[in-house]
């Protein structure tokens, strides 16, 4: 029954993202000559629907752990104490503070070997659109999704009271890997823009802009780049499997197995 | 030859994504659901005071989420949301007794991992937890 609603929830989603994303592709293209159906969109699919029916359980299950873990070990004069600032106060405090958090992990995530490892898959795509938005392994986003959550768990902020700022920011953040160049002036700054998030995607793997959604971070640290063109080729230069499951396991294999399989298989592949 | 589209075609794509993206936020924020308020409350230790406070979480239930107890279309890069969001869920009233350990009733999560995390509350199985 469980299995039923979650698939019937993930087609309703992937209709709704379909609607909301593709007019827009096709009217404001970044890349013009890239069809709704290019190469390894049946991979992002598999992304998609793993990401709904399967690792969705993991990552919450880690997340619930992770925050009464932490709500054990944090004192409670603490949480009394920003308790007592205004709301609006304790928002912009977990917003920014995640937003920190996310950008220094992130460039982590490009600058250590073991977390790339992991979140070099998300950067393996190279179409980016709004469906390759969802190419990320499980641990991965274990990893995201803890770090932007830290503050509001570390502070006790409740959540819900941004809803609607959170459910924006994660909507836009499958919204900045579409394939749409619509230029939106300052608003970039505050709210990121598919351009920006297209050079992170850069072959590069230390291109720039780790921000979540709004590029302050990027500013503030030097790490901004907008050119005014479209990067010419996305993805990773390291050989990587170009299967689902391939995938899914080629990060969690010491370096030299790893390298080996994928090595007799592309032999195989090439014979 | 591509063929660029004409200005009204640009203006209703982008009007219609606007919409839509607003339609979704509000849906997020439960504004085309009908909530009601469960008889069920979610009593939970207040650390705001000092002056023996406890904090009523009244859970509220969205009825026709057309996201069936996931929280979808969302990102990892977002934060989590707790499903029973409303600003005023969480009021602060005073304890009439702070020395019994009373069960913090700790919420199940179900989600996507891509799509954010939803916090429900599940008043058979929850771990009973010591207030601070």
């Amino acid at each position: 029954m469980e299995f039923y609603k979650s698939t019937e929830a993930a087609i309703i989603s992937l209709c709704f993202l379909f609607l909301v994303f593709l007019p827009m592709e096709k009217v404001f293209p970044a890349k013009l000559k890239q069809k709704i159906i290019r190469p390894s969109w049946l991979l992002d699919l598999c992304y998609f629907f793993g990401q709904y029916l399967l690792w969705g359980t993991l990552v919450l299950w880690a997340m619930n752990y992770f925050r009464f873990w932490l709500d054990d070990i944090i004192p409670t004069t603490f949480r009394t104490r920003v308790s007592n600032q205004p709301w609006w106060l304790q928002a912009i405090e977990v917003v920014l503070l995640s937003d920190f958090l996310i950008y220094w992990g992130h460039r982590l995530q490009h600058k250590v070997d073991f977390l790339w490892r992991f979140h070099k898959v998300h950067h393996s795509a190279e179409h980016l659109d709004w469906l390759a938005a969802h190419r990320e392994h499980p641990l991965d986003t274990i990893y995201t999704v803890g770090l932007i959550n830290l503050p509001a768990f570390l502070l006790g902020f409740p959540l819900e009271t941004i809803a609607g700022l959170i459910a924006f920011r994660g909507i836009w953040a499958i919204y900045i890997h579409s394939n749409v160049r619509l230029p939106i002036g300052k608003l970039r700054i505050l709210i990121g823009a598919p351009e920006l998030h297209h050079w992170h995607h850069d072959l590069e793997r230390d291109r720039g802009n780790y921000a979540n959604i709004s590029p302050i971070m990027d500013v503030l640290f030097g790490t901004y780049v907008c050119p005014d063109h479209e990067p010419e080729q996305f993805g990773i230069k390291e050989a990587f499997p170009k299967h689902y499951v391939g995938q899914m396991l080629h990060p969690m294999l010491p370096k030299v197995i790893s390298n080996k399989l994928y090595r007799r298989k592309m032999k195989k592949s090439d014979e | 030859m591509s063929k660029t589209p004409s200005t009204t075609i640009k203006v209703i794509t982008v009007s219609v994504f606007t919409l839509l993206i607003i339609c979704f936020v509000s849906y997020r924020v439960g504004a085309f659901d009908n909530f009601s308020f469960s008889s069920k409350s979610i009593t939970t230790y207040n650390s705001n005071t000092s002056d023996n406070q406890m904090a009523v979480d009244t859970p509220i239930v969205a009825k026709d989420s057309i996201i069936i107890d996931q929280e979808m279309m969302s990102s990892s890069k977002s934060m989590m949301i707790p499903k029973n969001f409303k600003r005023d869920t969480i009021k602060t009233i005073p304890a009439k007794d702070t020395t019994s350990k009373k069960p913090l009733k700790k919420s199940s999560t179900m989600s996507s991992s891509k799509s954010g995390i939803i916090f429900e509350p599940q008043p058979d199985k929850d771990t009973a937890k010591k207030p601070k």
